[in-house]
């Protein structure tokens, strides 16, 4: 981390003002919304799911899907704007700062945003009963994670595109079925295996395994090393990707 | 007062343009084709994903007992059928009108505000109305309704677009700018999740079960549901007809106030 990384953060910090009332209000307000929804209108149908009323199965993981859907727009349109219509990114290479420093300082902004809303949330779910263990100091660092294995890969995959119409299709496509389907409302065994086997490979659902045992002082499904590696991977794969790929649009020419 | 009377072959040219605009390239495809595959997830995520949680015997319609995923599926038509117009009508329509600079083109032509206005929400009927055909398949599929009642459910699912299409509108001319996007997106997370799709309102506490009985998807899903299983009451005019004026309500707001140019 340099200087130049924190003067990009501070960049981004900056920008943020103007937006952070509703931006925040929505990633607190998003997965409580869901949470009294799905937890409270449909939870009482459901038979507890591993000894846990359904409301408090599904909230630690809420929060996941919130980061996850936080960090997913603020790297696929955000990161698209920058390169094509702001050209943010030009400008802050035009300076000392590089490429490597556009990815850790806009890493370390989304830091910021998301421990936020980690800790107004766990706050709010643990007034609903949902917070049931002490692990749960450990969830700043579940949302963390789960935000960079995300963050990297989506930033990589909007370097590369050029036209905006493509943009809602990313989010309606990639993000929202992840969001579906990563065992936040129902565990990935009930899927057919091919399907699972999908699920597994996203880094959203090992942080919501990792989440709801922290919420929950359960074990988590698979061993702790195992979920460090499936995101250890995404993300030194999205780093590495992105950083080519922006290399590649900023300083070629040709973008 | 003849102003605020849209010419139609105006609105037609408008409506062309959008239609002309699908030959670009495949950009707009996806984003049009996209749009209806966001619901379907829905569905089956929570119709077989959440359902496969449940034991039988909770749901219940006009007291038939049915599947979690037939009793959500039809309130998934009612679902995009929303989200088809209003993803045109007000993040599309709110570009046009602030970034692409789409409408100062034509309005240098004898075309007026009005006729945008008709012409933009008649597209985005016509987005609405294929992703309302595709379900009708899905819900037909499922049992949920016959190819008879389906003569219903269309234009039931259609004046949820047109309430929901003018709705947009008068939510597009007040925007400020991008600071107001998340607030525009939660508040139709908030719709959708309070809207009786995937549990009756009665299963919520008080002061939310009344308010979520006023927000218009709520008539919307319970519209859609009602016809779908052939289970017509008054009450569905009722839903009906709060739909229909909030449509005539917010169409008639918008054209005034581009009229009078208070931008």
């Amino acid at each position: 981390m340099t200087t130049s990384s924190l003067a990009v953060m501070e960049r981004h910090l900056i920008a943020y003002r103007r937006l952070w009332k509703s931006s925040a209000l929505s990633a607190v307000l998003t997965p409580v919304l869901f949470m009294v929804s799905i937890g409270v209108g449909v939870g009482g149908f459901v038979d507890e799911v591993d000894g846990v009323p359904y409301l408090a199965w599904i909230a630690a993981p809420l929060l996941l899907s919130a980061v996850f859907q936080q960090t997913a727009q603020e790297s696929t349109s955000r990161v698209f704007h920058e390169l094509n219509t702001t050209r943010t990114v030009h400008a802050i290479v035009a300076t000392s700062a590089g490429v490597r420093d556009v990815l850790v300082g806009r890493l370390l902004y989304l830091m910021i945003r998301v421990q936020f809303s980690t800790v107004c949330f766990l706050a709010i779910a643990a007034c609903f009963g949902a917070v049931r263990s002490w692990w749960i100091l450990a969830e700043p660092l579940v949302a963390a994670a789960v935000a960079i294995a995300t963050a990297l890969p989506l930033t990589a995959l909007a370097s590369t595109i050029t036209d905006d119409t493509y943009l809602p299709a990313v989010s309606r496509l990639i993000t929202v079925p992840v969001v579906l389907f990563s065992g936040i409302l129902f565990p990935p065994t009930k899927l057919p295996e091919w399907a699972a086997a999908a699920v597994y490979a996203s880094p959203l659902w090992h942080g919501v395994d990792l989440a709801r045992a922290a919420a929950l002082g359960q074990r988590p499904d698979w061993p702790l090393w195992a979920h460090i590696a499936v995101l250890g991977v995404w993300s030194a794969a999205g780093y590495a990707l992105s950083s080519r790929i922006l290399h590649r649009r900023v300083y070629d020419g040709n973008s | 007062m003849t102003t605020l009377a849209p010419s139609p072959s105006r609105v037609r040219a408008i409506t062309s343009r959008n239609i002309s605009a699908l030959r670009s390239g495949p950009e707009y495809w996806v984003t049009v084709l996209s749009g209806v595959f966001e619901p379907l997830m829905y569905m089956l995520a929570m119709g077989v994903g959440l359902g496969s949680l449940m034991t039988s015997g909770h749901w219940t319609v006009d007291g038939k007992e049915v599947s979690y995923l037939q009793y959500i599926a039809p309130a998934m038509l009612a679902s995009a059928a929303m989200s088809g117009a209003v993803s045109e009508t007000l993040i599309h329509f709110f570009f046009k009108l602030r970034y692409q600079h789409t409408f100062e083109g034509m309005l240098a032509t004898p075309i007026r505000p009005v006729d945008i206005v008709a012409g933009e929400l008649l597209w985005a009927l016509i987005r609405s109305a294929a992703y309302i055909a595709v379900f009708l398949a899905v819900i037909a599929t499922l049992g949920v309704t016959t190819p008879a009642r389906a003569l219903v459910v269309f234009p039931a699912g259609f004046l949820v677009s047109f309430a929901f299409g003018a709705l947009g509108m008068v939510v597009a001319t007040r925007l400020r700018g991008p600071q107001d996007f998340d607030a525009v997106v939660v508040g139709q997370l908030a719709l959708f999740l309070f809207s009786g799709a995937f549990a009756p309102l009665s299963r919520y506490p008080e002061p939310l079960h009344t308010l979520a009985a006023l927000l218009p998807l709520y008539h919307g899903v319970e519209l859609v549901r009602g016809t779908a299983f052939g289970h017509l009451s008054l009450a569905l005019a009722g839903h009906a007809a709060y739909l229909l004026a909030l449509g005539v309500g917010c169409l008639t707001w918008t054209a005034r106030r581009i009229e009078l140019g208070d931008d």
